[in-house]
């Protein structure tokens, strides 16, 4: 309830300076996929597989911080969390998550009254409009989807949408380049996937170069990092765990995802699927925690499904929807700030298969009150891939479901008795009536890339699909818009100090790129 | 699977082999017709009242313009008046009483037992065509023509083999046929020889219900049968929005509630065009629509059912044009979902309308969002929901046979989670992690692989390689070709020779017996 109100509230104040259709500060919470009682059973029986079950594989410097803390190394070398530690780390949880942008001006707020979508990914290829097929991301790639998504209104973070696959054999130099790119893209708070702890403080010295000197970075992080320290089911992985640990040590937000497969590395039975990446999440939390009590940990269980008949991951299906709307409501029950995915079509190409996928699982993460919302935009092939024509499409699919996030507005005013009184016995129409003009811009979402002509003025215009216009709109846009985030002198300093394979050549118009 | 053969006529066993049947095959599929609905809530408890004392403002002091003397005079004597414009208005008290008196449900039979009966009513979510666009797409030249008589009959044995269609209305007007009798009576035909679902169908005229009816009673073997199991629903749009009656359809439905049969109607104002373009003005200006038809309705024949339908409908501003792909559009519809539901009557609403001229991703996207929000909301049938184009313009066989795969995806986000000792699975994660360490041939895999997972018939999970080498087709590409199969080979059986002869030598019957797959 207060959760509505205080949306409501936000929605006055913006709609009265902004007067926009849609803005950031929407949140859902209208739909709900589970009974209270469903939720308390997940959750008691998590907390069970915690405590009872517990993880593999825990690592010494792990072992060091939490066991004297009250977890218990059993002897079949799992740690269990016992009952009390998890409740105080949910207790404890941040209730406001910070998303600093480079530029202060574009900073988003996450908490339980927030939405953000967002992009994500680290697919390793990208399709080719003209020839229909896959080849492999490129550093380049990653550029001009940052540029996109820093032009497109309803995609509110950058995060890496797939990796630059020509350093995949050098991950330091991957890295680095993957961080100057995106902070050259882009003026939205970005993300990128790191797998290797080593790397976080040399990113951070490239970073903090741009902040403005040692230590500034830390004080006001545009960028966070994530990755998935559980390998399902119930162990961790090494390489992720130490980079949770070391955000955890610098107080800086870490993005969690934790992605089981149902069927496959998780129960097929999607309640239980849903209690092994709660209790999986929670771990994560606690040692989070357990570290250091400030830091912000993203709540990313991300249960994911798998067709059981190829044992292939399907992002697409419904049952991915269900089960992300359900972390979407058990996290808000819980008073966890989540991060929810969505729009994982396994379509190969930007078709009326990826629109429906993509469509209906962005709308139910959105309607079940998910915070940080991944709708994958751009993606396709169940997540292998992007498709930068698709980056747009889906920027027009996110806009129309945060106007359905924004719900209507009931009162005096808006119930109208005396506009329909008035046209009744007047003109018998709305169309010139004061109301109508008033509300024309502030009440109604207009598309940019949605065809609303009729039939013939489309025929005229060659019957093009939202493919085909997407695809002319994407090259103007890389065209034309070259940011300069970083400064000349800057940028000398960070070539200087840093191995950046980003040509400065294809940084500016006239490359001959697009 | 069942033979399409069986015949409609033959019913022994009767109720409980059909419930029987409708078991085992939900037992087996994870979605199927009136899945419950209403996990979405767009409105708040206190907005719906809002809302509806609104709507009872506005009956009372505004009132409706256009009655035909015959309701002028049947209203009156239930309570309503006639005010100095000549408006009729209807008292709060009057409203509220209809309101408890109405019909709670009602259904459409199904002429198989193998596919179910449509309930209408409760929290039973259902989805279904209908349209009447007036154009078809021709995917070759991505252009339009106008819609014909065949037409219709294709998207209807396209829809006969559609699992998630779960009732055929009429997607297409036949603009071939300009003899309204002609029209109606082979839209009928159509409605029984196309499929063996529970059908819906729109009338030119109000006085070739009679001779419709008599058309279905023949299929059904005997006069009166019928009205006893309607398999075909049918109503117009009474309302010319702002707060007028429409004469034809007005006739059409005290005709139909004078029959004892469902008015199956629609009403549809634009917002910012004929209601308002504050959206909850809308919604209170159609909900007051909405109930003085149920009010006629149910002072002509009280408790007879009537759908409550109120389609707000959502213009362009810019242009004026109706989107029906719009995010308004999702809400509005889900929102009268749940008014329908405040006031326990049976409803429909129109979702699925895209405004993208052919089956892309935009189409992807606006059908997608508004169907899965219309069922979350609990709506009773969901209409307009395949096939539809250019938002209502035209009609996509192509479509039809995507939006069915997107339907299934809808229905199973509708259907839900099971959560309960033995979903919830400690005892299998327990055992897979100190044990295995996968689920994959665990018997809980395998027992719920069928019936929690929806399995989808065109859209593509390959590997991005494998779709490569299979030449990069996308969806429509697909479609386009499961549609000339399917149309090449599905000729429904539904109706034998001897009634088909029979019904022919009655009824102005058009629709060449060849384009049936019959012999001349």
């Amino acid at each position: 309830m207060n959760k509505k109100r205080l949306r409501r509230r936000r929605g006055k104040i913006e709609n009265a300076t902004g007067g926009k259709p849609v803005w950031v500060g929407l949140v859902g919470g209208e739909y709900k996929p589970l009974a209270e009682a469903d939720l308390a059973q997940i959750y008691e029986t998590a907390l069970a597989v915690l405590a009872e079950i517990g993880l593999a594989e825990p690592i010494p410097a792990l072992l060091e911080v939490v066991v004297p803390r009250g977890c218990v190394l059993g002897e079949n070398g799992r740690l269990c969390f016992p009952r009390p530690l998890v409740e105080a780390a949910i207790a404890h949880s941040p209730k406001q998550i910070i998303y600093h942008a480079p530029n202060p001006a574009n900073d988003q707020v996450l908490d339980g009254s927030t939405m953000l979508f967002g992009t994500s990914g680290e697919g390793v290829t990208i399709l080719d409009y003209t020839t229909r097929r896959y080849r492999p991301s490129t550093l380049p790639d990653l550029y001009d989807a940052g540029r996109l998504v820093d032009q497109l209104e309803h995609i509110h973070t950058f995060g890496q949408p797939f990796i630059a696959s020509e350093y995949s054999h050098d991950l330091l130099t991957h890295d680095i380049n993957v961080a100057y790119a995106e902070l050259a893209a882009t003026a939205k708070p970005f993300h990128m996937g790191l797998g290797t702890a080593a790397h976080v403080d040399r990113i951070i010295e490239l970073f903090d170069l741009f902040a403005g000197g040692e230590g500034a970075f830390v004080k006001r992080p545009f960028c966070s990092f994530g990755g998935c320290p559980i390998v399902s089911p119930l162990t961790f992985a090494r390489d992720s765990l130490e980079v949770m640990m070391r955000c955890a040590e610098l107080g800086i937000t870490y993005d969690v995802a934790v992605a089981a497969q149902a069927g496959a590395t998780a129960p097929a039975a999607l309640a239980g699927c849903l209690v092994q990446t709660f209790a999986e999440t929670l771990a994560c939390l606690t040692i989070t925690y357990l570290i250091n009590p400030q830091a912000p940990m993203l709540f990313g269980m991300w249960p994911f499904i798998s067709d059981l008949r190829t044992g292939a991951f399907t992002g697409g299906g419904a049952e991915q929807t269900l089960v992300m709307a359900a972390t979407a409501q058990l996290c808000a029950h819980y008073g966890l700030v989540s991060s929810v995915a969505s729009g994982m079509t396994d379509a190969n190409i930007p078709d009326g298969q990826a629109g429906f996928e993509k469509g209906i699982s962005t709308v139910v993460a959105a309607l079940a009150g998910g915070n940080s919302i991944s709708p994958y935009p751009g993606a396709v092939g169940s997540l292998m891939g992007s498709s930068l024509e698709a980056l747009l499409i889906d920027n027009e699919m996110m806009g129309m479901v945060l106007r359905v996030l924004r719900g209507i507005e009931v009162d005096e005013t808006t119930l109208s008795f005396e506009v329909i009184r008035e046209t009744v016995t007047g003109p018998g129409h709305y169309l010139g009536n004061p109301q109508t003009i008033a509300l024309m811009k502030s009440e109604f979402l207009y598309p940019t890339l949605a065809d609303r002509r009729d039939t013939s003025t489309w025929e005229e215009a060659g019957s093009p699909t939202i493919y085909e216009r997407a695809h002319r709109r994407v090259r103007t846009m890389l065209h034309d818009y070259y940011p300069s985030y970083i400064s000349p002198e800057l940028d000398r300093e960070i070539r200087a100090r840093f191995d950046i394979r980003l040509p400065r050549e294809i940084m500016q118009r006239g490359n001959g790129r697009w | 699977m069942v033979p399409i053969k069986q015949r409609s006529g033959r019913r022994g066993g009767g109720r409980e082999a059909r419930l029987a049947l409708r078991r085992e095959a939900a037992s087996k599929r994870p979605v199927f017709a009136g899945l419950l609905g209403g996990q979405y809530k767009p409105l708040a408890q206190r907005d719906l009242e809002k809302i509806h004392r609104a709507a009872l403002e506005i009956l009372h002091t505004i009132g409706i313009a256009d009655a035909t003397e015959e309701v002028v005079a049947v209203a009156t004597r239930a309570g309503a008046f006639v005010d100095d414009n000549g408006r009729l208005c209807f008292p709060p008290a009057l409203i509220e009483d209809i309101v408890a008196g109405a019909a709670r449900s009602y259904t459409i039979y199904s002429r198989n037992p193998k596919y179910a009966d449509v309930v209408v009513g409760g929290r039973h979510v259902n989805y279904a065509t209908s349209g009447e666009a007036v154009t078809m797409l021709d995917l070759k030249s991505r252009t339009f023509r106008p819609s014909t008589l065949q037409d219709l009959y294709n998207c209807g044995r396209l829809v006969d083999t559609l699992d998630n269609i779960h009732q055929f209305g009429q997607t297409v007007i036949p603009t071939d046929l300009h003899d309204l009798r002609v029209h109606d009576l082979n839209v009928a035909y159509v409605a029984v020889t196309a499929t063996e679902k529970p059908c819906e169908m729109t009338f030119q005229q109000a006085k070739n219900v009679r001779e419709a009816v008599a058309l279905f009673d023949r299929v059904l073997g005997g006069e009166g049968r019928f009205v006893k199991r309607p398999f075909v629903s049918f109503g117009g749009c009474p309302i010319v929005s702002p707060l007028k009656f429409g004469a034809d359809n007005l006739e059409l439905l005290v005709e139909t509630s004078k029959l004892g049969l469902v008015s199956d109607i629609a009403i549809a104002p634009q917002a910012g065009a004929t209601a308002p373009a504050a959206l909850a003005g809308t919604l209170a200006q159609v909900t007051a629509e909405g109930l003085a038809c149920l009010a006629i309705v149910n002072m002509i024949r009280p408790g007879c059912p009537m759908t409550f339908a109120i389609w707000p409908f959502v213009s362009d501003l810019r242009t004026g044009a109706f989107s029906g792909g719009s995010g308004e559009e999702a809400l509005m519809m889900a929102a009268c979902a749940q008014i329908g539901r405040f006031y326990d009557l049976p409803t429909s609403v129109a979702a699925s309308m895209s405004d993208s001229k052919l089956p892309d991703a935009q189409a992807g996207f606006e059908k997608g969002i508004t169907a899965v929000t219309a069922g979350l909301a609990g709506a009773n049938r969901v209409l307009e929901s395949a096939g539809m184009v250019g938002s209502l313009m035209g009609c996509s066989l192509e479509g039809l046979v995507i939006d069915n795969d997107m339907l299934g995806v809808a229905q199973r986000v509708v259907a839900g989670l099971e959560v309960n000792d033995e979903t919830l699975s400690l005892d299998v994660i327990r055992e897979v992690a100190l044990g295995p360490g996968h689920y994959l041939g665990h018997p809980q895999t395998l027992a719920r692989m069928e019936t929690d997972f929806l399995y989808p018939d065109l859209a593509d999970r390959s590997a991005p390689g494998v779709w490569e080498a299979e030449g990069s087709p996308d969806m429509l590409q697909r479609a386009r070709e499961r549609v000339q199969e399917l149309l090449a080979t599905h000729y429904p059986d539904h109706i034998d020779p001897k009634l088909d002869a029979a019904i022919r030598a009655r009824f102005p019957i058009v629709l060449p017996r060849e384009v049936m797959g019959r012999k001349k």
